[in-house]
């Protein structure tokens, strides 16, 4: 039980913490504008690489040797400037094949990475200590002195609504276009990522012997994030077994198949392949650099390929049949397994309304006729050599989904948008993998959501903590089983229901969809012979 | 033809319009002072306590009413003229019905004590009960650490421990005074009394049995304190008074023939013709046997609701309700009940068990014959079609205990029970029953 010294201890633990979050994260925020970048002779040509060199080189020397900036978008405004003369020369001579295609960002990047100097960049650890250290260590005070006192089982959502951080409030209104500048930055900008990167690579070289630069600066947070966020789900649902394991897990896909596999893969100079992402969440599965590098692997390679294309052709019907999409959605996928985790204090903002969900059928199923489209010609052009159908551009198909789908929908508003939209919005109204497991949900599967006879009494916390905007009341409340597409299975309705109405199963197909559903409780109005055999079955 | 008005628009209101809507084409008129929309009465402590807002105690979308032509209207009716056939409205409105349902639910009892009209004294029924507590209590706790205060509530029903647990939130150091010698005697035998009162003692919770209020003390027209009837005084800037609910009727006094509440016969009719009536305000003629005439609980007001709904959609139906079966939540503890346990926890007649990984506890209790008569269970959940088909067939005792697993609703995961309730059951019967179950590969392929 809590003691008033323990709640008095918890409530300097959550300060302290808050202070160090908000200084590691504020260091953070500030390292990008840090540090000088001095350009010597020589400089440009080790860093960059040869073919831009051999057309833009001596541009390049002259612009930027001996020169000194401050900030790296100063070095991108010079390569810009070089790029665009060169460009347009090539252009108006015809010389298609010669222009550059290399962004100035990804050039000015190189550029920065080598000559970025200041007296902290010497000083990782510090560093490391300084940003990573403090924030994580602040965000786990942060979770335990929220939690040392309600250690005991049960839902805790108190103040949610009350905390300006988890109703829109003021703080959600930093939160929110902090994390979508990130998430610019990080895509659109790179090279400011370059003073950050000095934090991350000396651990990507212990364990990938090179340096991993921005996406493994990326990877890194993401990982770490999860991890710390883990430990609060674990706390706050306490006493829920299903919760527990289903964190565990994507914590688990997370660190080993999304981080330290790849990396291993690397170090061994195999083609990096997160195992359990699959197309066409992972779009670039089937580009041509990707089915190239699998190719001249020998057995390993094919071993990827085949692996990847099983996974989606086999996999994921047999999964879902079984277990409903919830095997990859909230047990093994690292967008899930981030919402599931820094999402879940926003899992109450996802909007319920019916608009939202015809939005959500049309958005999610146009990426997805947008990714089968793209890949479609991707591979039509991997095997004819032919660069076009019809009008269409393959490469230009490619850079556009890139761009769209794979930074700003699944990056910049996925994640982005947490503090604002709820945790899932990518996920619900994006994701064309989501898309496809939801089919085989919906239509071929034994996975429902079961409604407890009578019970409900229309309270609303299921639906108002389905992350995935599902009006799960309207349903329980006329004593329907729960059977949608963009069910992620993550179980928090059935943890928040206070009357024990909800529980997610796998179970016989026969009568899993109720369409005459009944309230049990009055004479004459009992369930069919097959209901009831489905509901005795249910736990064998 | 005028339309069917239905006074009231909570559950057993809502229910019969939407089932009348459903079956039939006749106009509906909803009527209701209390909010402009229905809304989930018994969610009413997670807005106090910041699970939800307001917003979210709507069922349905706002666009459902009118997609339905179900009319719904802000007013109170302040009388019924059955002779014309027609409503007075506050707003000065007359309306003519066709059909006429009273579901204007329970109110709050409010002892006649010395000082219960002082400032700070607050039920927990109404909306305007909840506007009026966030109005005068502390704001929530994350905000202000500081403003530790004092509560005293009376009464230890259902509603007490929710009030309980929503000041608790907000900072509040609660005492409950119950005048009974353990908690909800009048439904928990002494083992499931003491379990729930355990779990709500750990959460903090000062319980105090055996006493009831006399009189409340004040000060400047504020509540100060609560005197007991064991003579100590318990000081608080804040009390509830939980004492129980009664039909909400006082507003038509003489229309209808009244006893506690509007009388009906099982059609829900009451002595006017083309007057019915539905939920906590209906006091049963002949209630059936082992059933109270008045049972103010939602899934009561819903069932109603249905069956008036199709009576006056043409489709006669009488309200028989089937096996009993409600539920609730102490704190984090859920609670559900089916079908008949007596409150005196008979062990002739009755066996429980407490589960040995968690706090909780099933009690199965059975009549001369051994057969199942009714189950409470504590922190564990349980499916409600299996027990209620056991109830009506009327399945020995030991068949349940033996194919507990069937009626398992309990998340995935979860610490399975049934071996321990099995070798308890044994150990005290001195019997050797076994867990029936089936294999995994026979479950994953179930038809």
């Amino acid at each position: 039980m809590a003691t008033k010294t323990h709640l008095k201890v918890n409530r300097h633990l959550r300060a302290v913490g808050l202070a160090l979050l908000v200084a590691g994260v504020t260091v953070f925020t500030l390292l990008p504008f840090a540090g000088r970048y001095s350009f010597e002779a020589g400089t440009v040509k080790s860093s960059i690489d040869p073919s831009v060199y051999d057309a833009v080189g001596e541009q390049l020397d002259r612009a930027l040797e001996g020169r000194s900036f401050s900030s790296p978008l100063q070095v991108t405004e010079q390569v810009a400037e070089v790029l665009d003369v060169y460009n347009r020369d090539r252009q108006s001579a015809g010389e298609w094949d010669k222009v550059i295609y290399t962004s100035e960002h990804d050039i000015s990047t190189q550029l920065c990475k080598a000559v970025h100097t200041g007296w902290l960049s010497e000083q990782p650890t510090v560093l490391w200590l300084l940003t990573f250290g403090i924030a994580l260590l602040g965000g786990l005070l942060m979770i335990v002195g929220n939690g040392w006192h309600a250690m005991t089982p049960g839902i805790k959502n108190n103040g949610v609504y009350h905390q300006a951080s988890t109703s829109r409030g003021w703080v959600a209104w930093i939160v929110f276009p902090w994390l979508v500048v990130f998430y610019l930055v990080l895509y659109f900008r790179p090279e400011l990522t370059v003073p950050l990167t000095a934090i991350t690579d000396p651990i990507s070289q212990a364990l990938s012997g090179h340096e991993g630069g921005r996406w493994f600066l990326y990877g890194f947070i993401y990982t770490t994030v999860m991890t710390v966020m883990a430990v609060r789900m674990f706390m706050k649902y306490k006493g829920n077994r299903y919760q527990t394991v289903r964190t565990a897990s994507v914590l688990f896909f997370q660190i080993c198949f999304a981080f330290l596999i790849p990396e291993v893969m690397g170090r061994m100079g195999l083609p990096a392949q997160d195992f359990k992402n699959i197309w066409p969440l992972d779009y670039t599965f089937f580009f041509s650099w990707r089915l190239d590098a699998m190719l001249i692997e020998g057995t390993l390679g094919i071993f990827l390929l085949v692996w990847g294309i099983l996974l989606f052709v086999v996999g994921v019907p047999v999964m879902v049949y079984f277990y409903g999409k919830r095997w990859y959605c909230s047990w093994v996928c690292g967008c899930g397994g981030l919402a599931e985790t820094l999402g879940d204090p926003y899992r109450q903002l996802s909007d319920k309304s019916i608009g939202a969900w015809k939005i959500e059928r049309y958005l999610i199923h146009a990426v997805l006729v947008f990714a089968f489209a793209m890949t479609g010609m991707t591979l039509y052009t991997y095997f004819s050599g032919a660069s076009q159908v019809f009008f269409l551009d393959t490469w230009k198909l490619q850079s556009a989904y890139g761009f769209l789908i794979g930074s700003v929908f699944a990056g910049v508003i996925g994640t982005g948008f947490y503090p604002v939209m709820g945790s899932r919005v990518w996920c619900r109204f994006g994701c064309p993998l989501a898309a496809y497991l939801g089919f085989v949900q919906r239509f071929k599967s034994r996975f429902r959501i079961t409604t407890n006879g009578g019970q409900c009494i229309s309270c609303g916390n299921c639906s108002t903590y389905c992350e995935m905007g599902i009006d799960v009341r309207w349903y329980a409340q006329r004593g329907q089983n729960i059977v949608r597409s963009s069910c992620v299975g993550c179980g928090v309705c059935a943890a928040v229901c206070p009357r024990g109405v909800l529980k997610l199963e796998n179970g016989s197909e026969t009568a899993r969809i109720n369409d005459n559903p009944i309230l049990i409780g009055r004479e004459g109005v009992q369930l069919s012979p097959d209901l009831l055999s489905n509901q005795r079955t249910m736990n064998g | 033809m005028h339309p069917v008005i239905i006074v009231g628009n909570g559950i057993a209101g809502i229910t019969t319009a939407r089932h009348l809507r459903k079956h039939s084409e006749r106009s509906i008129i909803v009527i209701s002072d209390e909010a402009d929309y229905f809304f989930s009465r018994t969610a009413l402590m997670y807005v106090y306590m910041g699970h939800m807002t307001k917003e979210h105690l709507k069922p349905y979308p706002d666009s459902f009413w009118k997609k339905n032509r179900i009319d719904l209207i802000n007013d109170r009716v302040e009388a019924i003229h059955p002779e014309t056939k027609a409503v007075h409205l506050r707003s000065g409105k007359q309306l003519q019905y066709s059909d006429l349902v009273i579901a204007t639910g329970s109110k709050p009892i409010r002892p006649q004590l010395p000082g219960i009209e002082l400032e700070g004294i607050h039920s927990l029924y109404f909306m305007s009960d909840l506007d009026k507590l966030e109005l005068e209590s502390n704001p929530p706790a994350s905000i202000h650490p500081n403003q530790k205060k004092k509560a005293v509530i009376t009464g230890g029903g259902l509603i007490g421990i929710e009030l309980a647990e929503m000041l608790m939130y907000r900072n509040y150091e609660v005492t409950l005074l119950i005048r009974d010698r353990h908690y909800w005697s009048s439904v928990f035998p002494p083992q499931e009394g003491n379990l729930v009162a355990e779990h709500l003692t750990e959460h903090g919770l000062n319980i105090v049995y055996g006493v009831s209020v006399e009189a409340f003390e004040g000060k400047d027209g504020r509540v100060t304190g609560a005197r007991g009837s064991n003579g100590e005084s318990y000081p608080c800037e804040l009390a509830g008074v939980t004492i129980g609910v009664a039909p909400n009727i006082d507003w038509m006094d003489g229309v209808v023939e009244t006893k506690r509440g509007i009388l009906t016969d099982e059609f829900l009719r009451t002595s006017r013709t083309n007057i019915y009536a539905a939920g906590d305000c209906v006091e049963l003629r002949n209630p059936l046997s082992g059933r109270r005439a008045i049972e103010p609980v939602w899934y009561v007001g819903r069932m109603m609701g249905e069956c008036l709904g199709l009576t006056l959609s043409g489709r006669e139906t009488a309200y028989r309700p089937g096996k009993w079966f409600n539920s609730a939540k102490f704190f984090d503890l859920e609670y559900q009940t089916y079908g008949n346990v007596p409150a005196d926890g008979d062990s002739a007649a009755s066996f429980y068990f407490v589960h040995p990984h968690k706090r909780a506890c099933l009690r199965l209790a059975f009549n001369a014959e051994r057969s199942l008569t009714g189950i409470h269970a504590i922190g564990i959940r349980l499916r409600h079609a299996v027990i209620d088909d056991w109830l009506n067939k009327q399945v020995p005792v030991e068949t349940a205990v033996v194919r507990m697993r069937e009626a398992n609703f309990e998340p995935e995961f979860e610490h399975p029970f049934e071996d321990h309730l099995v070798a308890a059951w044994n150990a005290v019967f001195k019997q050797s029953l076994t867990v029936k179950r089936q294999s995994w590969l026979q479950k994953l392929t179930s038809k």
